[in-house]
């Protein structure tokens, strides 16, 4: 018998072409708002004040200008595996060992020894902007940006002071939170 | 398939490879993506003549306006104090807020604006929650405060 066999091919080709536009203004929207800046600014939760400015884009960027940021934060549940009930109810934690003070990612401790390391830094970052280069402490004209958590003890804050003022840093801009601006009603 | 070779043009291009790498590049930036929350500064500085530690003296002859910031333990509650004056918790932030503006408003009367701006010192002690410290500083600000420094010590005298 003469039956021909017709084989189907049915073949979908689906065009990738709008599919590949998309998923490039996608990625470049994800790039462009990608924070890399993470070794500046350490994961926190900033108290809100109202009346703060708003700190300009060339502002957040770090080194920046005159600008560097010292964070006083708690240790971290993911990176640092700390389990603390205390700051996890939302009370002020205060346990020396559970507090750090990082700068341009360098993590210290509130203790003496790292505290001195501390001062040291301060003078390195304080020297380049001196009134009197060769002399360690003179007056500079660097801004300081503390951000610290909102139920961190003043008393590390205090300690981070000292250690600033007795570099020569007098400038000094608290980072805070600014609350989202209100909806309009109606 | 698109990018497959066709009459027009012989030459194919598998776009898989580069359409699985898009989408990695992708997924890692979307997992990655964080919106920030806006952020804010607050200016302030540090008495240049004295740092931080001289400022424990309550009895200066030089004008100033002292906020001290003191914590009870047994309460568990931030007490504020404008000088030497307490400020009971149940007036809020109001009478705080008033009292900072009459003061500051009676030294710029007296010649005291400017440069010679008399400097509202924040004074508090080392266990406050730096949010309450932040509290005051914001009402300044709000209040067109022009110098604002942190003071410590006198809460430890008191």
């Amino acid at each position: 018998m003469g039956f021909k066999e017709h084989k189907v091919h049915d073949e979908v080709a689906p065009n990738l072409v709008p599919m590949i536009d998309i998923m490039f203004l996608l990625l470049l929207f994800f790039m462009l708002n990608a924070n890399f800046d993470a070794r500046a600014t350490e994961e926190m939760v900033s108290p809100i004040a109202k009346n703060a400015d708003e700190r300009k884009k060339d502002e957040k960027q770090e080194g920046s200008g005159s600008r560097v940021t010292v964070n006083i934060h708690h240790l971290s549940e993911g990176g640092d595996k700390l389990l603390c009930p205390t700051y996890k109810a939302g009370k002020v934690c205060r346990e020396d060992t559970h507090w750090l003070i990082s700068v341009q990612g360098r993590r210290h401790k509130l203790v003496k020894e790292d505290l001195e390391k501390l001062k040291s830094v301060f003078l390195d970052l304080a020297r380049p902007f001196s009134e009197d280069k060769s002399k360690p402490g003179s007056k500079s004209e660097r801004v300081m940006v503390i951000r610290a958590d909102r139920q961190a003890p003043y008393g590390y804050i205090q300690k981070t002071i000292e250690q600033l003022a007795g570099a020569g840093l007098y400038k000094i801009e608290v980072g805070v939170e600014k609350p989202a601006p209100e909806k309009p009603k109606g | 398939m698109a990018g497959g070779p066709s009459e027009d043009n012989p030459v194919g291009i598998n776009v898989t490879a580069m359409v699985d790498i898009i989408f990695c590049i992708l997924l890692f930036f979307m997992c990655s993506m964080k919106f920030k929350a806006i952020e804010g500064k607050l200016d302030s500085w540090l008495p240049l003549d004295k740092g931080g530690k001289a400022s424990a003296n309550l009895n200066q002859e030089k004008p100033e306006i002292r906020i001290v910031l003191s914590f009870d333990e047994t309460r568990g509650i931030v007490e504020r104090y404008f000088g030497r004056n307490p400020i009971p918790p149940e007036q809020g932030d109001l009478k705080l807020e008033s009292l900072i503006d009459a003061q500051n408003k009676a030294y710029e009367s007296q010649g005291f604006r400017d440069d010679k701006a008399v400097p509202v010192i924040i004074d508090a002690g080392p266990k406050v929650p730096w949010e309450n410290v932040v509290n005051v500083l914001n009402m300044c600000k709000g209040l067109g405060v022009k110098k604002v420094e942190f003071g410590f010590g006198s809460e430890l005298k008191k």
